[in-house]
C-alpha cells in the first residue's frame, strides 16, 4: 500500500488553477522530494493533503484513508515552511499542548518530550517563551511538534531553508533516520538537499506535475547531457561560440581552484560530442580538461522547468 | 468535538497570559466603582462647577440610578470589548498560521471555535461578575436600598447579551481573515440586532428586548419578561458557533 497516493487532485481558486490534476504515488518508507519554483502548487498540494485546503476535483489518500477522514490526523505529522506558535508559551508547553492534542498524557507523553526536545537541541531554552526564539529555534520547534505522534507520513514544507549549515546538516540527516519508522514527503527547493537524503522526486510546475521518478533513473534518463571544460585562460570567448549553438541548454561559468570552468547542459549530446572539441579548438584555449560528466538534479530541474515554462 | 479539553484548557491559560482576563475585568471593576460614587456625588460635583449666579437643582442620587448608570455603560462597552477580544479569535490565527498547525492536529473545527467562545465567555462572566459586585457593593455602601436580586439578574442578561456580540464576531472572525473585518461587522450585527428591537411586536423576541427586561427587572416595574428573546439569543449565539465551524470547514487554513 502506497503512503500517499492523489488521483486527478486538483484545486481552482476562482480562474486560477492551483493544482491541476495530480496523480501520484509515494510509496511507503521513502523520503519524496516534491520539487518545483514558487507558486508551483507545492504548499498547496500539501495543504489539501493535510486537509487544510479542500480540493475542487479528485481524490487523495494517505496510508490507504481517504484525506477527509478525521482520524487520518492522528497518524500524519506536518511541518510548514514557516511554522506559527503562541508566543506567550514556552517550547516545552507547546510541545504539552501538541501532546494533548492528540490525546496523549502522562509519563509516556512526557519522556516523548523530553527525547524531542533533545533531538531539536531545545532542552536548554525549553523553558523560554517562543516569543524569543530565532527563526531556526522556531523551526527545530516545528519538527518537534511534527514527530510528537510518532507520524506514519510527515510532509515537511520546505524543512531546512530557515537554518544554518550545521542545523541543515542534522536535519537532513535526521529526516534519514526517520525513513526508518516513517514515509517523509518533503518540499524544497535545495535541491542538493533532495540529492542527498530522497528516495524519489515529483517536479511541479504550475500547478502540474512534470516528472515523477526516483533520483536515480532521473539522473540516469537525463545523463549525460553535461560537459565540463576547464581551461588555462579565460573561456569567455569560448561561451559566447557556444551560446549562439541550438544543441546549448545552458551555460556555466564558475572558479574551481582557480581555475575556470565551464559546465555545458547540452539537449543533444551527440552534437556536442562532435561539436565541442572543434569550438574549442578553433578558440585556441589551453585545454586543462574535458569531461561528459552526470548532470546534477538542479540540471535536470532547469531543464524540465525551463521546458515546460 | 474531538480536542476540546486540550484547546480549551490552551485557551483559558491565554486569557491569563495575556493579560486579556485582567484588562477586561479591570475595565468592569473600575466601572463598578467609579459610577456609584460619581452618582452619588454628583449633586456636590455640579454645585462646585456652579458659577453662583445659577442654582441647578439636583434630585438627590438613588441607588437605582447608580446601578442603571452602570448598566447602561456596561451595555455600551461591554459590547464593545466583547467585539474587540473576540475580532482576532479565528482572524489572527489563520493569519499568522497558528490555526494551521493546531488544525492539522486530530481536532474538529467545532471544537477549536467552541473552545474560543467558552474561553473568552469565561473572561466575559468573570469581568461581569466581579464588575457587578463590585457596582452592587459600592452602592450598597453609600446608598439605601440596593436592590440584590433584580440586579442580579439584570447582570444575567447582560452576561447574555455579551454572549451573543462574542458568537457573532467569532464567526465574523471565521469568515474573514481580516481582524478589522471581523470586528466592524461583529459590532454592526449587534448595533442592528438592537435598532430591530424597537419594533413592535417582533422587537420582542429580540436581543435588545433583554435590556428593556434588565431595567424591569432592576427598578422592579413589572412585565417587559423576555423570554422569547432570551431562547432567540441562545439560538443565535449557537447558530454563529455552527457556521463558525462550517465556514472554516471549507476554508484555506
Amino acid at each position: 500500500m502506497p503512503a500517499i497516493k492523489c488521483e486527478n487532485l486538483t484545486k481552482k481558486y476562482g480562474d486560477v488553477t492551483a493544482l491541476d490534476h495530480l496523480n501520484l504515488v509515494v510509496p511507503s518508507n521513502s523520503v519524496f522530494g516534491f520539487l518545483g519554483p514558487n507558486g508551483a502548487g507545492k504548499t498547496t498540494t500539501v495543504k489539501l493533503l493535510m486537509g487544510l485546503s479542500q480540493p475542487t476535483g479528485g481524490k487523495a489518500w494517505i496510508d490507504g484513508e481517504a484525506i477527509d477522514q478525521p482520524r487520518l490526523k492522528a497518524k500524519v505529522g506536518y511541518l510548514p515552511d514557516v511554522p506559527a506558535f503562541y508566543n506567550w508559551m514556552t517550547g516545552r508547553e507547546y510541545l504539552v499542548f501538541v501532546a494533548d492534542l492528540f490525546g496523549t498524557k502522562g509519563a509516556g507523553a512526557k519522556a516523548r518530550i523530553e527525547e524531542l526536545l533533545a533531538l531539536v537541541e531545545l532542552k536548554s531554552a525549553a523553558k523560554r517563551r517562543i516569543g524569543g526564539y530565532s527563526r531556526g529555534m522556531r523551526q527545530r520547534l516545528g519538527i518537534a511538534q511534527a514527530l510528537v505522534n510518532r507520524p506514519k507520513v510527515l510532509f515537511m514544507d520546505e524543512p531546512v531553508s530557515a537554518l544554518d549549515p550545521i542545523g541543515r546538516r542534522e536535519v537532513l540527516n535526521l529526516i534519514l533516520k526517520l525513513k526508518e519508522e516513517a514515509t517523509i514527503f518533503m518540499s524544497t527547493h535545495i535541491l542538493s538537499d533532495v540529492e542527498r537524503v530522497c528516495d524519489s522526486v515529483a517536479i511541479i510546475n504550475k500547478g502540474k506535475l512534470i516528472i515523477e521518478s526516483s533520483v536515480a533513473d532521473l539522473q540516469a534518463r537525463y545523463a549525460p547531457s553535461v560537459f565540463e571544460i576547464d581551461t588555462e585562460e579565460d573561456p569567455d570567448a569560448l561561451k559566447q561560440l557556444l551560446e549562439k549553438q541550438d544543441w546549448v541548454i545552458k551555460i556555466e561559468k564558475t572558479l574551481i581552484n582557480k581555475i575556470p570552468v565551464l559546465r555545458v547542459q547540452t539537449k543533444d549530446v551527440a552534437a556536442g560530442k562532435r561539436e565541442l572539441p572543434k569550438i574549442i579548438a578553433a578558440t585556441g584555449l589551453s585545454l586543462l580538461r574535458y569531461e561528459l560528466v552526470m548532470p546534477s538534479l538542479e540540471d535536470i530541474f532547469m531543464e524540465l522547468i525551463g521546458g515546460a515554462a | 468535538m474531538r480536542g476540546l479539553g486540550a484547546l480549551l484548557k490552551k485557551e483559558l491559560v491565554e486569557q491569563l497570559r495575556t493579560n486579556r482576563l485582567l484588562i477586561v475585568t479591570g475595565v468592569f471593576l473600575f466601572f463598578g466603582l467609579a459610577t456609584p460614587l460619581m452618582i452619588k456625588y454628583l449633586p456636590e460635583l455640579l454645585k462646585l462647577a456652579g458659577t453662583g449666579d445659577m442654582t441647578i437643582e439636583v434630585p438627590p442620587p438613588t441607588a437605582i440610578q447608580a446601578m442603571s448608570e452602570y448598566m447602561g455603560t456596561m451595555i455600551q462597552f461591554g459590547v464593545l470589548i466583547a467585539v474587540l477580544i473576540a475580532m482576532g479569535a479565528v482572524a489572527k490565527e489563520r493569519e499568522s498560521g497558528t490555526a494551521a498547525l493546531v488544525l492539522s492536529k486530530p481536532v474538529t473545527y467545532a471544537a477549536f471555535v467552541s473552545a474560543k467562545f467558552k474561553a473568552l465567555g469565561v473572561t466575559a462572566l468573570t469581568a461581569v461578575f466581579l464588575g457587578g459586585l463590585a457596582c452592587w457593593g459600592y452602592t450598597y455602601l453609600l446608598f439605601e436600598g440596593a436592590p440584590a436580586l433584580g440586579f442580579f439578574y439584570q447582570n444575567i442578561l447582560l452576561l447574555l447579551y455579551l454572549l451573543l456580540a462574542l458568537a457573532l464576531t467569532i464567526f465574523f472572525s471565521s469568515l474573514f481573515r481580516s481582524q478589522l473585518a471581523a470586528g466592524a461587522l461583529g459590532l454592526v450585527s449587534v448595533i442592528g440586532f438592537t435598532l430591530v428591537s424597537s419594533l413592535p411586536w417582533v422587537g420582542d423576541y429580540l436581543p435588545g428586548a433583554l435590556v428593556t427586561w434588565g431595567n424591569n427587572l432592576l427598578t422592579g416595574e413589572p412585565g417587559g419578561a423576555a423570554w422569547g428573546a432570551v431562547a432567540v439569543t441562545l439560538v443565535l449565539v449557537v447558530l454563529s458557533l455552527y457556521l463558525s465551524a462550517a465556514v472554516l470547514r471549507n476554508k484555506e487554513i
